[in-house]
């Protein structure tokens, strides 16, 4: 959260921001209060909450896609170590609504690691869900393993969205027959139950393909691949989601909320803050905001 | 036992019984009485539980409704009515309504049954909730009970259902709270008076699921098969529960509410107690009152039944004395009784009795003795009248030599002198032995044997036994060989003996066998003498030790009276047994020990009672209609 204070006789002509005051630790409710009594300039909005405070008037800014959501399977598990049924799972989740309802039109469905403004080709990864073919590669995975014990699904805690994310997860899988258990994955490494499979919400690293994946396939555990070509890097992101080791949920936009005086805000692709043009109007309150 | 501890024992029983009776009594219309103000008691407070219950889903339903005639409600309803309308926008509207709210389950659903939102499962937007398109009109209905699917379990929840109608299309709102020990915990219950639930998700009875407010239910096991009625009858139920510590210091009063579900299935039980403590104090309070009460009582009613039995039996007490001592002989007993009623009539009754058996008995004496004297006298006529008469016709023909024919008169007076000296000697003999009755010597004891005399008697009697020109008598012993040998005077045992034998001999003139056992019995000797005569009647048998008595053409009848006077004075006692045409057998038992010196008196008037003979007894007859 943070609260800008202008130079008012800055020799450009307009009042430019002069001094910035962040507030860190703050919830997102606490945010979206401030920012909705003009408490501060500019605060953070998880997706979920963007479209409910445009609604309320509030000013929001969102970058393109630059957080993936995805499932990442533990390899040392023995209930995940059929390949059909790590394709069940990904064939039987709903994405689309994942990303429409509990991000609220912030997330974009994702079959592939990268999101489509920077690879180009994220467009050749499925993203529709297969409920009847999920079934029937459950139902082969079967009669092979015997699952009778619970999917044990692992989830950030203090991530609200990760939360309703790993939530929406368990109740599509539950539809196809696959028992879920969503447990909070906690500091306490003693207190961690033995996951099966973890949700993971993963920021990426640079606009340029090659160092996003290399990247984002060192935070997810893969092997490090040659990326000097195109198709070197569509190889090397194409193996992990081809062995279901890693199932891409949704990629995510970075949003946030602007106070009304603040003015010329120009959100980046890749997110972030660009104040160099950004400057304060007058206070529609009638008086200035103040740190 | 005593008839003052009989009747002291009926007092007691009688009055225990009826202590015990009437408190029964009591204690049982007071229980009655108490149980059926608790039985009032209860129904009252389960009618305001029930009240309490429908208000609580008043209650619900009244917020549900709020929820739906809410602006916002009704905007989102008519934006939802719209092409291509956006339903993702509402999905967290759910959780701020039931915030507001204060309710556990809200779910938004639209016209086709898709969940728009839901606070309780947010996951789920998107799947069908077909159920609630089923109803018609919701809006008339009050709350329900239903299961509400949770991400990792089944809850209950009381549950409202209310729709909002744009055009044609409907939007439901469904909002309830959530059927658990918190739902528990909100309700005001009257003292006394507490819920439970159990939730009646699985079959059977599950422990884990009876809950109380405070969510620490001990021993649920006591509800098993309370709740267990239920599930089956689908019936309220009454029961007394002990849940004190110990059982008996505390129970309750549960009733059992079935709550069924829309489609008529049983979702929970609520059990809903009322302590009957104050019950149960009261109660113990009246027992113990009873039970002093009674104790006080019956120790009373003890100390007035030994009183009044102590002053009833008294008076009996002294007849009873009375009567002993006029057993003992003593006539002159007196029974001094103050009384006027009936216990003073009956001893006055007594006295006059005891004075009256007194004079007859001095009148019975002398009525006796007068008959005795006359016995006597007629059997010494007899006796005397024989050998007087050959005396008599002697003297008168040796007169009658004298006159007539002296020259013979020596030869006569020789022949009747014989006849004179003969009858004399008869005369002698027959003084001779009523003497000897009349002075019985007492007996001088020793040892005997009684074997050994058996054997010589007999052995004297062999001669008769065997007489010329009559048929014999056979002579059996049958002797027991290991017979101690008695206290007894021998010479006055073989004088019975030789009258038993001689009396046999003369029972069988035509011959028959003469048979003498000795036998060991405790502490005495027993002696048999039969004979296979022609027997005797029972008449005869009565009088046969009668002195004087008999039934013999020359016989004295003083053999058996003296056989009799030796066996009483050996402190002994004798019977015959016998019938007529089956000979008779006389049994005489002696005791092996004399405990104490005999006297014999000198009459048998003046013995005293207890050693008097004793008198014969005659064994019961094997036919006595056919041997008279």
């Amino acid at each position: 959260m943070a609260v800008f204070e202008a130079n008012d006789s800055c020799w450009a002509g307009r009042p430019f921001v002069d001094k910035i005051g962040l507030t860190t630790g703050v919830s997102s409710d606490q945010q979206a209060n401030a920012i909705a009594f003009d408490q501060a300039d500019v605060v953070e909005l998880p997706a979920s909450d963007v479209r409910r405070a445009a609604q309320r008037g509030v000013r929001t800014a969102s970058s393109d896609s630059v957080e993936l959501f995805a499932l990442v399977f533990e390899a040392s598990r023995p209930a995940v170590q059929d390949a059909h049924f790590r394709q069940a799972i990904s064939l039987a989740i709903d994405r689309s609504s994942i990303a429409d309802v509990i991000l609220q039109k912030q997330g974009i469905p994702a079959g592939s690691l990268l999101p489509n403004w920077i690879s180009g080709y994220a467009h050749l990864f499925p993203v529709a869900a297969d409920l009847p073919r999920a079934r029937d590669l459950l139902a082969a995975s079967a009669r092979e393993n015997s699952r009778s014990a619970p999917l044990v699904l692992l989830y950030d805690s203090g991530d609200a969205e990760a939360h309703a994310v790993a939530d929406r997860v368990a109740v599509n899988l539950q539809e196809v027959g696959i028992k879920v258990q969503v447990s909070v994955q906690t500091a306490n490494a003693k207190a961690k139950p033995m996951a099966d499979v973890r949700l993971v919400r993963r920021r990426l690293a640079a606009p340029d393909p090659a160092a996003a994946l290399s990247d984002l396939l060192d935070s997810l555990g893969e092997p490090a691949a040659e990326m000097g070509t195109t198709e070197q890097i569509y190889g090397a992101e194409r193996a992990p989601i081809d062995a279901f080791r890693v199932i891409p949920l949704v990629h995510v936009s970075e949003s946030y909320g602007l106070s009304p005086q603040v003015r010329d805000w120009m959100a980046p692709r890749w997110g972030g803050w660009d104040l160099a043009d950004v400057w304060l109007g007058p206070s529609q309150a009638g008086g200035g905001n103040s740190p | 036992m005593s008839f003052r501890t009989k009747l002291l024992a009926f007092f007691v029983v009688s009055i225990v019984a009826a202590v015990t009776l009437v408190a029964w009594g009591v204690a049982a219309y007071t229980r009655r009485g108490f149980e059926e103000f608790d039985r009032q008691r209860t129904d009252a407070l389960v009618a305001q539980f029930r009240r309490e219950f429908a208000q609580r889903g008043d209650e619900i339903a009244h917020r549900v409704q709020g929820i739906a005639d809410s602006e916002a409600t009704l905007r989102m309803a008519m934006d939802l009515t719209r092409p291509q309308a956006d339903a993702s926008q509402y999905y967290n509207d759910a959780r701020g309504i039931a915030q507001t709210q204060q309710l556990d389950f809200v779910d938004i659903v639209g016209d086709d049954g898709t969940l728009i939102s839901s606070f309780e499962w947010p996951a789920r937007f998107g799947y069908k909730n077909d159920w609630v398109g089923l109803e018609p009109d919701w809006n008339s209905r009050g709350a329900f009970l239903r299961r509400v699917d949770m991400p990792d379990a089944v809850d209950l929840g009381l549950l409202a259902v209310r729709t909002v109608k744009v055009g044609e299309r409907r939007l439901f709102v469904i909002g309830g709270q959530r059927l658990d020990q918190n739902f528990l915990g909100t309700l005001v219950l009257p003292e006394g008076m507490r819920v439970l639930l159990y939730r009646n998700l699985e079959q059977g009875f599950v422990p884990s699921e009876l809950t109380d407010p405070r969510g620490t239910l001990s021993q649920p096991e006591l509800f098993s098969s309370m709740i267990t009625d239920v599930q089956q009858s689908r019936r309220e139920a009454q029961r007394t529960i002990a849940t004190g510590t110990p059982p008996t210091a505390n129970s309750e009063t549960f009733n059992a509410i079935p709550l069924a579900g829309r489609d008529n299935d049983l979702l929970a039980v609520l059990l809903v107690g009322s302590s009957r403590q104050s019950l149960i104090q009261m109660l113990n309070f009246i027992r113990a009152l009873a039970l002093l009460v009674g104790g006080g009582v019956i120790l009373l009613g003890l100390m007035l039944g030994w009183w009044v039995s102590a002053r009833v039996t008294r008076p009996i007490e002294k007849l009873a004395e009375g009567a002993r001592e006029v057993a003992a002989g003593r006539w002159e007993a007196r029974v001094q009784v103050r009384s006027r009623d009936e216990i003073g009539q009956l001893a006055d009754a007594f006295n006059e009795m005891t004075r009256q058996l007194a004079e007859q008995r001095e009148r019975l004496v002398q009525t006796e003795r007068v008959a005795a004297w006359r016995e006597l006298a007629r059997r010494l006529a007899h006796e005397l009248k024989n050998p007087l008469f050959p005396l008599q016709l002697t003297v008168e023909n040796l007169q009658r030599a004298r006159q007539q024919t002296p020259d013979q008169f020596d030869e006569v007076f020789f022949e009747s002198t014989a006849t004179l000296r003969a009858e004399l000697e008869n005369l002698k003999t027959i003084v001779s032995r009523f003497s000897d009755f009349a002075k019985m010597p007492p007996p001088e004891f020793e040892r005997v044997d009684v074997n050994e005399l058996v054997r010589s008697t007999v052995k004297l009697f062999e001669p008769q036994l065997a007489p010329v020109g009559r048929p014999p008598i056979t002579p059996e012993l049958y002797l027991d060989e290991g017979l101690p040998r008695p206290q007894a005077d021998a010479i006055l045992l073989r004088r019975a003996l030789e009258n038993l034998i001689l009396n046999s001999l003369d029972a069988m003139p035509a011959g028959g066998t003469l048979t003498i056992r000795t036998a060991h019995r405790p502490g005495a000797v027993r002696l048999e003498v039969t004979d296979t005569g022609e027997g005797l009647t029972p008449e005869e048998c009565a009088r046969l030790f009668t002195p004087y008595y008999t039934n013999k053409r020359h016989g004295t009848g003083l053999g058996l009276a003296i056989v009799q006077s030796v066996v009483s004075d050996h402190n002994g006692r004798i019977e015959v047994e016998s019938a007529p045409g089956a000979g008779a057998t006389f049994r005489i038992e002696l005791p092996t020990e004399q405990k104490l010196a005999v006297e014999r008196p000198s009459s048998a008037e003046d013995r005293p009672m207890e050693s008097r003979p004793a008198e014969p007894r005659l064994l019961p007859q094997p036919d006595p209609v056919n041997h008279p």
